[in-house]
């Protein structure tokens, strides 16, 4: 066995692990008979602890190398001709630090919720699924192509959907949990759309043909035209996981599943998901300005909401939603601008801190004393004083636009929603017309509802 | 409580008649709104405190209904409790011995089954309530035709398979005599199989109540159709559900309103009460609308100026609601969103009580507000179920009111009025109910239409509330008794101290997670001696500690204290203090900034790690780190009132005279009845509990410090019985304190099981070494007393030792993914007023409020009258608090705590935008058992009804059987217990009480609850030593 059998051992193992654990729980599980919360915990907290060792070990194999990407071929999808969807996964600067951080911040989740769930009824369910996300997080990080990459973000999708319904028994909760599940699957089109354009100029979905593959010194290898196209796709997805503005609405909603996950999902990875997508094909926005161009309105338009709007909120959770929003959208403006090490710092810090703030966000009364006596008083209601300068009509108005959070239900309802159904409606429609014209059948078919 | 000031602005003059009915119902409606203030000092009570006046069983009843939740647990739950013993089949019989029905209900079915029997029998065995449409699949799909029930006694079996069907033939008495041979029949029934005799019975009886239930009508249920609109809709369409359109809305604008702090920009204009704030903010033409609000701009805009109750009469109008069901209506519409609109209502009451700012809430502002939004929203409904075209042809289009009126008016014309069960129903019910009794198909057929209604009627009317209210009354009573039956046996062991000195006394509070404390420290010997008295230790007061920004009540809620006292570094330490204080504020400063979190944030890994992986050992370098930096500094209470010393603004005066001291240090002492004999040192311990992630925190902390932490009052007491002023004024009045004797105060933290002790360094040389025995021996009980408690928590192994059982407690007072840090007042069940000898040495499972009591220095009942106003209101407050968010953790209690987020400081909801939670979450009350408190009094009768007469508060209770009162006579031993109005005598059902040697030997190897048991180290009696 070589070196490089090794290198790929441990980052086959990266994804291997959590995955295993998946089955270990969820087969049992589905047979009716759950590991017990002891075992469960341990399984996927073993899973996520194997992980983060394989990819430590690997980050230093790589440190070693100085930092030259290793991809390993897990085998291939289909081939047409030239035309071939491989199944890759590539460990590079980019891609094995962040295993490591996800992974360990998932490990961390896991011990806080294994106490956390204790004795809830759907502490298995918990458990299934952040070892689902833990899997799809890690394949999204280490994928070698658009293709695997589209499998890892769709298993994030779900995940997290799922566990924003996590109390089934809450209408709020299933609400928010569709809310949070159409948009994503909106902005996957982006992704789904990016990926065949990708197939379409290269002939393949890996990423080492779009562009070369040494993180952070890529170039793009494909003509501008095709690069701005894939690239507003990219953008376009990423909005959606990352809640950039208009597609920011379900954040604060989704904050309806147990703490840890919200901690996970909300403050630390899955918001992130979008970054580092574009991040890991920062090489072909940079040959699309146009596209960063976006980014850099969309970033900083996201912050500059979620800033107004995170104002205005009176409960904890909503609170630090819109503060990672707006720390989102700025990582989002730092892409644009065309950098790699500052937005992936900022993502890692923002992420980490995010949690622990969220974990603890329970505590706010007791954190809200210990403020108290440090700073001998309250500390003030009225802390913004743009809102105080502003005249009494203009401050009515401003509130309004931020408790209503930015109108982004009403404006996405009007834009999106309506016209969408809209377009269901009269293609059914005219299905049930097309129909009964073949058949024969007289009078106009269907009635609309 | 529910006065609402009708002076002031935003009302109109008061002698309009219709503003007055609004005002009356909106006084009424606020009485049934969740009474609970602000989380941050969770203070317990009743939770059905308005249905106080009413008897327990009836008002529980009253109030699911009106609430939507459940009277009493489920009627599973029950049976379980009945299939592992908890509940026993005596205390069925029992229970349905003083059940009035059973005692004087002719019998039914031709005189063949009495009440008593059939209650019996449908107690005893569940039996299948279901829809036709059920039945009809039951009926095809299992054996129920060909089979007999197979719980049956072998009687009754025999009975129903040997009768043979054809009974219009003959007509007996027994299953014998109708016989016309019994050797035949006994051939016949043998040489049938047993399965054909039973196949043929099954299916005669199904006939016969076939036949039977055609005979008569069902009898039909009545409901009156809702009032509200949006129940209406509802009712016609599922999805039209207004509330779900205007409650977000609603929510956002009243926590933005009430907001305490979380958001950075308080909303504008809150200064002149919701409906004002909320209408400038909403009525701009500016901004779009959700489909079902786009004419709230325009309504607001009308409403602008208008005083709230115009506002709701107009709204009551354009709803289309007549005068006489404006009550109703109101206080549905109140109750549709009660967690909110009892916040509003708890800050318009107690103003004093919000934790940073009062806001000017009103209630009518809420309900006006309210309205507005359902009127609005039920109009776009119901353009929605196509009530626009009909108002065109009446063309009255501009009149919107007469749309919904006409709504309204129609929509409950055509409310179903509940139906009865169907035909298929009542004949399956009745079958197994038959096989149940024993009563044949031939006794069916035999019944005329009137017998065969009866019958039916009292089948139906013993329906599942009926039938949990008597498991309940079962369920409580097998408590009841196994604490009675151990009570009377101690009675044969208890005997009173000797009157050597003790080597040390401690006085608790009364709360019961002192009990096991109190025992444990008993056991070091028969000199050990313990107290318990309301965890205030009579000081009612504001404190503020050295730390504190501003003084908070440290006292029952029913008081309001008029001292202040504050906690002052020593003068040596003042600089120090200073110091640290800069530092802090620097240090906070700081860390508010924004920047810090985008690029420093990854600092933030060393906490979050930390704090999750290994809590304990993070908490200890915390606080060793604080202890390092001279964090930790000496201080004082600062407690004498200077003469000449105005009071403040609030009529508050600092510190109290000497005579005030001596009132209270002789209460207390008079109170316990520690007025003989004194130990060399006495601790007095308050108690609080400390835990992270936990917005309920202060429900765990003291009952009697309103939900504060009872250890600057401890404090406070010794600090006042050790002063010599204070000594001299009692010593005149006949209390001598020796001088010799010593008071130290103390803090158990009842999650961590630690005590914090208090001016140890201030006692005299004399005393050290007295002090070191005390807190070396407190030490041990602390571990002892964790090992017992670690017995509930499953996460702590069975077998777990002393010391990792304290470490464990200590773990989880500082984990944050803790959400038990303990228990709480789960599991109490009952309280003891009386002398400690009396009960020392029994094992009572920290179920039981210790309160001590002497009846021999109490001639007049004074001290028990006051006792009990101190007592009871608190103890029934827990206990039912607790009992009702057992029995409905949604409805009454708080729901779990994994998605409580938070909101404006004031209190949780669930996610990001749901009614406020009320009451306790899950995980502080899932073992609990719900049973009325039961509150044993160590007097007569006659003085404890005497008492309870001066008492309004405790009167009611007992009166009304919100608590279960029984008497201890302090002679005789006799028990007695408060049923309809008198004492009745009780008599044991069992004489014997388990033994053991210690506390551990009974409780080690169990989690759940466990009988009393009497501990042999912790009693004084025959056999030990003084």
């Amino acid at each position: 066995m070589n070196n490089h059998d090794i290198v790929s051992l441990l980052i086959i193992c990266q994804l291997a692990a959590p995955a295993a654990t998946v089955a270990l729980v969820g087969v049992p599980a589905l047979l009716g008979r759950p590991p017990s919360e002891r075992a469960t915990a341990l399984i996927v907290g073993g899973g996520f602890a194997a992980g983060f060792i394989a990819g430590l070990l690997t980050l230093a194999v790589l440190a070693a190398r100085g930092f030259v990407p290793e991809i390993v071929h897990l085998g291939s999808w289909f081939s047409v001709g030239h035309h071939e969807a491989s199944i890759e996964l590539v460990a590079d600067a980019l891609s094995v630090p962040y295993v490591c951080f996800s992974t360990g911040l998932c490990g961390l989740v896991n011990a806080f919720a294994r106490k956390y769930l204790h004795r809830e009824p759907g502490f298995t369910r918990f458990f299934l699924l952040l070892a689902v996300f833990g899997t799809g997080m890690n394949l999204m990080v280490l994928a070698g192509s658009i293709d695997v990459l589209f499998a890892g973000w769709e298993l994030l999708g779900i995940s997290s959907t799922l566990l924003i319904g996590f109390f089934l028994e809450r209408g709020n909760a299933v609400r928010a949990a569709m809310r949070a599940f159409a948009t994503y699957r909106v902005c996957d089109v982006g992704l789904l759309a990016a990926a065949v354009m990708v197939h379409r100029a290269v002939g393949s979905g890996d990423f080492n043909r779009l562009f070369g593959e040494n993180w952070p010194h890529g170039t793009c290898l494909v003509p501008a035209a095709t690069a701005t196209i894939v690239s507003l796709l990219l953008v376009f997805a990423a909005m959606g996981k990352s809640a950039q503005v208009p597609f920011s609405g379900w954040l604060p909603q989704a904050m309806e599943g147990p703490t840890p996950s919200s901690a996970i999902f909300y403050g630390a990875l899955s918001i992130h998901a979008g970054a580092y997508v574009l991040l890991r094909c920062e090489a072909l926005l940079e040959q699309a300005p146009l596209a960063q161009w976006v980014l850099i309105v969309i970033g900083l338009g996201t912050a500059l909401h979620a800033n107004v709007v995170g104002r205005v909120q009176t409960d904890l959770k909503s609170m630090l939603a819109y503060a990672s929003m707006t720390q989102s959208g700025l990582i989002f403006a730092e892409i644009g601008f065309g950098w790699r090490i500052i937005p992936l710092v900022h993502v890692i810090s923002h992420a980490i801190l995010r949690s622990l703030q969220i974990l603890r966000s329970p505590s706010a009364l007791h954190d809200r004393h210990e403020l108290e006596a440090a700073l001998g008083g309250h500390p003030g209601a009225d802390r913004w004083a743009l809102g105080r300068w502003l005249p009494e009509e203009l401050q009515a108005r401003l509130y309004r636009i931020a408790l209503d959070r930015g109108f982004e239900q009403m404006v996405v309802g009007r834009l999106f929603v309506v016209p969408f159904l809209w377009l269901l409606e009269s293609a059914a429609e005219l299905e049930r017309r097309w129909l009964a014209l073949l058949s024969g059948s007289a009078g106009p078919g269907g009635r609309r509802s | 409580m529910t006065h609402i000031n009708v002076a002031g602005p935003g009302l109109s003059d008061a002698a309009d008649p219709r503003a007055d009915a609004i005002q009356r119902s909106i006084a009424y409606a606020a009485h049934f709104l969740p009474a609970q203030g602000p989380i941050g000092v969770f203070v317990h009570h009743n939770t059905l405190h308005a249905f106080e006046e009413q008897p327990f069983d009836e008002a529980v009843i009253r109030a699911s209904r009106m609430f939507g939740t459940e009277p009493f647990l489920s009627e599973g739950r029950y049976r379980d409790e009945l299939a592992r013993g908890r509940i026993r089949e005596t205390d069925i019989e029992a229970v349905l011995d003083q059940e009035p029905a059973c005692r004087n209900g002719s019998p039914l079915a031709g005189g063949r089954v009495s009440v008593r029997r059939l209650y019996r029998a449908l107690l005893l065995h569940p039996v299948r309530q279901e829809s036709d449409a059920a039945v009809r699949w039951t009926l095809t799909e299992s054996d129920v035709l060909e089979r007999l029930r197979t719980d049956l006694s072998p009687e009754i079996h025999w009975r129903l398979v040997s009768d043979d069907g054809m009974g219009s033939v003959t007509e007996a008495e027994g299953p014998l005599a109708d016989s016309d041979d019994e050797a035949t029949r006994q051939a016949t029934f043998a040489r049938d199989s047993d399965a054909a005799g039973e196949r043929r019975a099954a299916s005669e009886l199904w006939h016969a109540c076939v036949e039977a239930v055609a005979l008569t009508r069902a009898a039909v249920v009545h409901v009156m159709p809702p009032v509200r609109h949006r129940d209406l809709i509802c009712a016609v369409d599922s999805y039209l559900d207004t509330d779900v359109f205007v409650h977000p809305l609603l929510i956002r604008i009243c926590a933005a309103f009430l907001d305490q702090g979380v958001a950075a920009w308080a909303m504008p204009g809150r200064e002149h009460g919701l409906l004002v704030a909320a209408t400038r903010v909403y009525s701009g033409r500016f901004g779009p609308t959700e489909p079902w609000s786009a004419r709230l701009p325009g309504a607001l805009r009308d409403i602008r100026g208008l005083p709230a109750v115009d506002v709701i009469a107009a709204e009551l109008d354009r709803l289309g609601v007549p005068e006489k069901d404006w009550q109703e209506f109101i206080v549905k519409s109140l109750l549709a969103l009660r967690g909110w609109a009892g916040m509003i209502h708890h800050l318009e009451e107690r103003p004093d009580r919000a934790p940073v700012e009062a806001v000017p809430a009103k209630l009518i502002d809420f309900l006006a507000l309210r309205l507005v939004c359902d009127r609005v929203a039920a109009e776009w409904a119901a353009l929605q179920l196509g009530f626009e075209r009909r108002d065109y042809e009446n063309g009255d289009r501009s009149q919107g009111s007469n749309r919904l009126s006409s709504l309204w008016t129609e929509l409950r014309d055509r409310y179903p009025a509940q139906r009865g069960p169907g035909s298929l129903a009542r004949a399956f019910l009745l079958h197994q109910v038959s096989q149940l009794v024993g009563i044949t198909a031939r006794d069916i057929r035999g019944l005329d239409e009137n017998e065969l209604i009866r019958l039916e009627e009292a089948i139906a009317g013993f329906d599942d509330i009926a039938r949990r209210r008597l498991f309940h009354l079962a369920y409580e009573r097998q408590y009841r008794i196994e604490v009675l039956d151990a009570l009377a046996a101690q009675s044969g062991f208890a005997t009173p101290p000797v009157a050597t000195r003790p080597l040390a006394q401690v006085v608790f509070c009364i709360d019961e997670r002192c009990e096991s404390f109190r025992r444990h420290f008993e056991e070091l010997g028969p000199r050990y001696e313990t107290f318990g008295t309301a965890g205030f230790f009579a000081v009612p007061m504001y404190y503020r500690g050295v730390d504190d920004w501003h003084a908070s009540p440290l006292c029952p809620i029913v008081m309001r204290p008029k001292h202040t006292v504050v906690e002052v570094p020593e003068e040596a330490a003042a600089a120090r203090h200073e110091l640290n204080r800069t530092m802090r504020r620097r240090i906070g400063q700081m860390f508010r900034g924004g920047l810090f979190t985008a690029f420093a944030g990854a600092v933030a890994a060393v906490p979050l790690v930390a704090r999750v992986v290994f809590p304990r050992l993070t908490a200890r370098l915390g606080r060793r780190a604080a202890e390092l930096a001279g964090r930790r500094i000496p201080t004082r209470l600062e407690l004498d009132h200077e003469d000449g010393q105005l009071p403040d603004a609030d009529g508050l005066q600092a510190g109290f005279s000497v005579a005030e001291m001596a009132d209270m240090v002789r209460r207390v002492l008079q109170d316990i009845g520690m007025t003989a004999v004194f130990s060399r040192i006495v601790a007095v311990i308050g108690h609080g509990s400390s835990s992270l992630n936990n917005p309920h925190e202060s429900a765990y902390d003291c009952g009697a410090c309103g939900g504060g932490r009872g250890g600057p009052n401890a404090r406070a007491f010794a600090t006042m019985a050790n002063d010599e002023r204070v000594r001299e004024r009692l010593a005149a009045e006949g209390l001598v304190i020796p001088a010799d004797t010593r008071f130290i105060g103390g803090m158990l933290d009842t999650c961590s099981d630690d005590i914090t002790w208090f001016d140890v360094g201030r006692l005299p040389e004399s005393h050290r070494a007295d002090v070191e025995r005390l807190q070396g021996a407190c030490r041990a009980v602390c571990a002892a007393n964790a090992h017992e408690r670690c017995r509930r928590f499953e996460t702590a192994p069975l077998d777990v030792s002393r010391d990792e059982a304290h470490a464990h407690v200590e773990a989880r007072s500082v984990d944050l993914a803790q959400v038990r840090p303990e228990l709480g007042h789960a599991t109490n069940a009952m309280c003891i007023i009386g002398r400690r000898w009396r009960t020392r040495g029994l094992f009572l499972d920290r179920r039981a409020f210790l309160v001590s009591y002497d009846p021999g220095t109490d001639d007049d009942g004074t001290i028990l009258a006051r006792t009990l106003a101190a007592v009871g209101p608190v103890g029934a407050g827990i206990n039912l608090e607790y009992f009702f968010s057992i029995v409905d953790r949604l409805g009454y209690g708080a729901g779990t705590k994994l998605p409580h987020n938070i909101t404006g400081l004031i209190g949780v909801m669930d996610g990001h935008a749901s009614d406020l939670r009320t009451g306790l979450p899950w995980q502080m009350v899932e073992i609990h058992e719900p049973v009325r408190l039961l509150v044993v009094i160590d007097q007569t009768p006659e003085k404890i009804m005497a008492a309870a007469e001066t008492v309004p508060a405790v009167k009611r209770l007992v009166l009304n059987s919100w608590i279960q009162l029984v008497s201890w006579h302090p002679h005789t031993g006799a028990l007695a217990v408060f049923e309809n109005g008198e004492f009745v005598p009780y008599r044991p059902e069992r004489i014997d009480i388990p033994v053991v040697e210690r506390s551990v030997s009974w409780y080690s190897g169990h989690r759940d609850h466990l009988p009393p048991a009497r501990v042999l180290a912790a009693a004084i009696g025959p056999g030990k030593q003084a």
